[in-house]
């Protein structure tokens, strides 16, 4: 008779590595159903609903975040005399890294745990396979609008991250600092350029669908069943969430601004 | 005309627990069958077979005449648009009202236009008995209306067969009996063939015209209700009796 702690850590093991395998294949599955044309309605509706839940998260994450990264800016740069200067930390180091990858985050922990309990609430009350027994296919009914919504979202989202962030550094620049409020703004923005908004907006598409995968993965999809799956899959996909977020954004930093350099 | 659902040699294992152990079972068109046996004896894993929800390691399983793993993704979708399917908690969406559950199938797979859908509903929901309950969600009602709603909206698209996975499980005897009789002249009124799964022996012999009795992975009596109620099988006569199982 096999020691229950070793079936139980042989499971886990077995689970961790088929992981990936099992990812990839739904991923293949998930965006073969988004591309196949979801229901209108449905993806607007969770578009919006999305974008309802996240912003908030999301802009005060990045507010407080560009006021942070303005203090500790405004702090280093303070012995060479050059506080003032602290907008131009911010300026690059937040619209491009921080702000995008904070509003990946956040919406990770917001939306992602949402979808995640969503959808394993459905599989456990059977919902999903009364869908099935109608005939419909839920990948195309609940997992494709999904997908589209986290693809359309994410955009929105880094975009308002990065406006947020700006106002936090502005605001701590000028009232807590007592930088010129011209000279922060200048600051700011003066390393920006419309290529950084593009590059914000690549990075939203692909951190929204990263989470959206991720999501719809763990509730959908997971090898988990039981009451408690619910809170299991919210968890999980919070955790891959971020993980997948954080490495998609230095590899997206990395293809991007690592090729402009090399062009420069 | 071909059986309502034939398995033919069908075996099903979950890990190393053999559930359905080379299973011959016919189950006719246009009457109730009733498939009794104690828990864990496979009864809802038949079920899901019969719909292609699971697979079988082994044999064939045959449903309206269609060969439910042979069949291509779509056929299977369009043969599960000719059934219907009662879950034990109703599967019911949470999310929308009475109303939106029953129009559900007729709006997202009949596409039936509005002034359809309404008049359809309308109709079901008379069926059941609860006219009154459309803008309710389903937390709202009690186990045996959400019950009555679940099988309005099986047979909402008027399919051939209706399943139904314990249907009187977790309900009082009082509501029970009325999901029986509602079961028993739903049938009578529309003719079709349901498939119900139960342990509930007295469920069993008010709505039954067959009824088969699963053990041990294997289809153990199948019959006319009143051959297999006359059985002096020591296994049926135990069940149906209410006998506790001997401890050695």
């Amino acid at each position: 008779m096999t020691d229950p702690r070793i079936a139980r850590l042989t499971t886990t093991i077995s689970t961790a590595l088929l992981w990936p395998l099992r990812f990839g294949a739904f991923f293949a599955v998930a965006m073969k159903a988004a591309v196949s044309g979801p229901p209108a309605k449905d993806t607007l509706l969770l578009t919006v609903r999305l974008l309802v839940r996240s912003l908030p998260v999301v802009l005060v994450v990045t507010f407080f975040s560009g006021a942070m990264l303005t203090v500790q800016a405004a702090a280093s740069m303070a012995s060479f005399g050059a506080a003032s200067m602290s907008g131009l930390i911010v300026g690059f180091g937040g619209v491009r890294e921080v702000f995008p990858l904070l509003a990946g985050g956040s919406m990770a922990a917001r939306t992602g745990a949402e979808l995640a309990s969503q959808l394993q609430a459905m599989r456990v009350t059977r919902q999903v396979e009364a869908l099935e027994m109608m005939g419909l296919d839920p990948l195309r009914l609940l997992v494709a609008p999904r997908l589209i919504a986290c693809t359309i979202g994410g955009p929105l989202c880094v975009i308002a991250a990065m406006v947020s962030g700006l106002v936090g550094a502005q605001l701590v620049g000028v009232f807590q600092l007592g930088i010129d409020r011209g000279a922060m703004w200048d600051a700011l923005l003066s390393t920006l350029g419309t290529i950084d908004v593009m590059v914000g907006l690549v990075k939203g598409v692909f951190l929204g669908l990263i989470v959206g995968v991720v999501a719809c993965f763990e509730g959908f999809a997971a090898d988990d069943s039981g009451p408690a799956s619910v809170g299991r899959a919210a968890n999980r996909a919070v955790i891959r969430g971020m993980i997948f977020v954080c490495s998609a954004s230095l590899t997206l930093s990395m293809l991007i601004y690592g090729q402009l350099l090399v062009n420069e | 005309m071909s059986a309502a659902i034939e398995l033919r040699k069908v075996t099903k294992r979950f890990g190393d627990r053999v559930i359905l152990d080379d299973v011959d079972l016919v189950i006719e068109r246009g009457r109730t069958t009733v498939l009794l046996g104690p828990s864990g004896t496979g009864k809802s894993t038949l079920l899901r077979l019969a719909t292609g929800l699971l697979a079988p390691e082994a044999g064939t399983v045959l449903s309206l005449g269609v060969d439910v793993f042979a069949a291509k993704k779509k056929d299977l979708l369009a043969l599960r648009r000719r059934m219907g399917m009662l879950f034990q908690d109703n599967a019911l969406f949470g999310s929308l009202s009475v109303f939106d559950n029953v129009a559900f199938p007729l709006r997202r797979v009949a596409n039936q236009p509005e002034t359809e859908v309404k008049r359809r509903v309308a109709e079901l929901l008379d069926l059941v008995g609860l006219p009154d309950v459309g803008d309710r969600t389903p937390d709202r009602l009690s186990g045996g209306q959400r019950k009555r709603i679940a099988l309005a909206r099986a047979i909402a698209l008027e399919p051939e067969l209706v399943m139904f996975d314990e249907p009187t499980s977790g309900l009082d005897p009082q509501t029970s009996a009325s999901i029986d009789q509602l079961i028993k002249s739903t049938q009578v009124r529309l003719g079709i063939t349901f498939v119900v799964i139960t342990h509930d022996v007295e469920s069993c012999r008010l709505i039954a015209d067959d009824v088969g009795m699963l053990l041990n992975g294997k289809v153990h009596v199948f019959g006319p209700r009143s051959t297999v109620w006359d059985s002096t099988d020591i296994a049926v006569r135990a069940f149906l009796d209410r006998e506790p199982p001997s401890s050695t």
